[in-house]
């Protein structure tokens, strides 16, 4: 007999405790699996989005830690455009508006170039893309479009003005289907922030050489420049240029998505130690005279120690394993319910499942290591003597 | 008070206490009071006297489970005191036979008794089951292998606690009242193997009993009354001064 069965078939011992406590363990790290598996397919699915449109680097205001607050001037972009590397810059202004009757509330609307590559990247469902003749004309994602049930030639109201749609797209995934386009001057003008833009989106020419180096610019040397970037007057202009994944991962949204996460994914994993820890309390409490009967026998504290924590680690990792299965039941679950099917792709990626194994085995050793330290404390003839 | 005669020797000493006293600090209370015994290896010795006498501490004692609050108790005429690990003057040289039994439940007979062997010499797992399965046999338990305790009689189970307490050869069994759960055929039964333990292994027998039918079978019974030894005699003198079937 290996020494893992005799904790093993101890467990066995109160079986519907045993399976509740794994059950708790369970829930927590199917809480803390789920919840980090959505974070970071939420942060996965906006950096597809401009991915898609082979958006290399994304420049905004430097210290700037909502992104929506970001205030620059458009002509900046002309000088993003004359740095070496460059080959093509798209100034972007987002805001969240409200369609309709307000039915249709935080949607982002994107404000474009009719020319510049972002519009040119979207593929096209119905209608067409935008032109630089437009006058209040949108794009609608096609879920968006599918929401406000507008097609191609309807007329949409943001903020209370009328926009013609003059087609639908399909985006980078449905994150992107749910936001509308219209020409960048027509956004200002609504959002009342003439010449403004959020950010500046870049596309690198890998095939450049910088013509003072006779070198190709590496990503750190363009991102240098951009930051010491200086307007006429020759003061600095506070840019801060950072890669998408970068971006993203900055960005006050993820930020925030992944604080709440970890807050409840900690909450979880306290309510799972505690119910471990008394679980185990209990356990070695019932079993003193036994642990007695053990230390006479010959066994070491260690052994003893070993075996209790042995206990609670196979309970806390088979509640683990468990709770990794029930998160993956529950990201597809989710994944495939109406209101949230396609926006995001929740990631049940090896790092999430490690991480969901490696909260189980410290809830384990949290709520082992108080009760085998009790136990190693015993007195063999005083646990004896316990009744 | 001893049983050391003149032809003795001390390496012929397997177990002694020397004026050992065992005062309990919680209660002020003195559970024995200036006890001094020698037990012979291959001796059958057996500890009587009325309950609260100090038989479980004087057990508790030898078996290097307590420590005295003064005099000494030596092994192997090395005193306990100056034993490093006492765990493993336990694990390979003591066996413990309980009143209760102390099976583990969920385990069988046959890994019940493999439960000392994790801390005896290095064995393999087949190893451990095949010496465990022959320790059975040895208890006449062989059929009873695979059965949990609780699928075993009362009889059954201190049988197996008994394969358990020589699971790694010890040179001593101690034994904490073995009959006192079981009823008098069983009981006997329990007595047969442990003067079989006695006579084909010369194992170092001491018995805590309240049975005069074990006293009956010791070679040295030791009574205890209020923590003192009273008397230390042999089977012949014990039979004269009491014809009883419990002592006290």
């Amino acid at each position: 007999m290996p020494f893992f069965v005799v904790p093993l078939k101890n467990l066995l011992r109160r079986k519907f405790r045993s399976l509740l406590t794994a059950l708790g363990i369970a829930l927590s790290v199917a809480t803390v699996v789920s919840l980090v598996g959505f974070a970071l397919g939420l942060e996965q699915s906006s950096v597809e989005v401009y991915r898609g449109h082979g958006i290399d680097l994304v420049v905004l205001r430097s210290g700037v830690t909502e992104r929506l607050t970001s205030n620059l001037d458009e002509k900046i972009a002309g000088l993003l455009t004359e740095l070496p590397g460059i080959a093509a810059v798209n100034p972007s202004l987002t805001d969240l508006v409200s369609f309709g009757d307000g039915s249709l509330i935080g949607i982002p609307v994107h404000g474009w170039p009719a020319n510049g590559f972002a519009v040119e990247t979207l593929q096209i469902i119905s209608g067409r893309r935008l032109s630089t003749d437009d006058r209040d004309a949108v794009m609608l994602g096609n879920a968006l479009a599918d929401s406000l049930r507008k097609r191609v030639g309807d007329t949409v109201e943001i903020e209370s003005q009328a926009f013609r749609v003059v087609g639908t797209f399909h985006g980078a995934n449905l994150f992107e289907d749910t936001t509308a386009v219209v020409p960048l001057a027509h956004l200002q003008r609504l959002m009342d922030r003439p010449a403004q833009v959020t950010e500046f989106q870049l596309k690198l020419d890998d095939q450049a050489d910088d013509p003072a180096t006779g070198q190709r610019p590496t990503i750190a040397a363009l991102r240098q420049q951009i930051t010491q970037l200086r307007n006429a007057q020759g003061k600095r202009l506070g840019l801060i240029a950072l890669p998408t994944q970068e971006y993203i991962t900055a960005s006050s949204e993820t930020k925030l998505v992944r604080a709440m996460a970890a807050v409840t994914s900690l909450i979880a994993f306290v309510i799972g130690s505690i119910g471990m820890l008394n679980t185990m309390i209990m356990s070695v409490w019932e079993r003193t005279q036994e642990i007695g009967a053990l230390r006479a026998i010959g066994w070491r504290k260690s052994r003893v120690l070993r075996m209790i924590l042995g206990e609670s680690l196979l309970l806390s990792i088979t509640g683990g394993l468990v709770g990794i299965i029930l998160a993956w039941m529950l990201m597809q679950l989710l994944s495939h319910s109406s209101s949230i099917q396609g926006l995001i792709r929740p990631e049940l990626s090896l790092s999430v499942v490690w991480q969901g194994l490696l909260l189980a085995t410290v809830a384990g050793v949290i709520g082992g290591i108080y009760p085998a330290y009790r136990a190693t404390r015993l007195t063999p003839s005083k646990a004896l003597r316990y009744e | 008070m001893s049983d050391v005669t003149a032809t003795s020797t001390a390496a012929d000493y397997l177990v002694r206490a020397e004026n050992v006293s065992r005062m309990y600090p919680d209660g002020h209370v003195t559970a024995l009071v200036d006890v001094s015994l020698a037990v012979r290896r291959g001796q059958y010795t057996a500890i009587v006297g009325p309950s609260g006498g100090g038989k479980s501490t004087l057990l508790n004692l030898l078996g290097a489970l307590d420590v005295p609050t003064s005099g000494r108790v030596l092994f192997e005429e090395q005193p306990l005191s100056a034993t490093a690990d006492l765990d493993r003057l336990r694990a390979r040289k003591i066996g413990f036979v309980f009143q209760s039994f102390h099976l583990l439940p969920t385990l069988t007979a046959l890994e019940n008794v493999q439960i000392p062997m994790f801390e005896g010499p290095r064995l393999s797992a087949s190893q451990r089951a095949s010496k465990a399965g022959q320790l059975l046999v040895a208890v006449g338990l062989s059929h009873r292998a695979t059965h949990l305790p609780k699928q075993m009689s009362v009889g059954e189970r201190q049988r197996t606690a008994i394969a358990r307490a020589l699971a790694n050869d010890p040179m001593l069994l101690l034994a904490d009242e073995p009959t006192g759960n079981l009823d008098s055929q069983v009981g006997g039964e329990i007595l047969d193997l442990f003067d079989r333990l006695h006579r084909d292994r010369s194992m170092t027998l001491i018995v805590i009993t309240h049975s005069a039918e074990i006293a009956r079978r010791a070679q040295q019974i030791i009574t205890l009354r209020d923590g003192r030894i009273v008397s230390n005699e042999s089977v012949a003198d014990f039979l004269s001064d009491a014809d009883a079937t419990t002592v006290e």
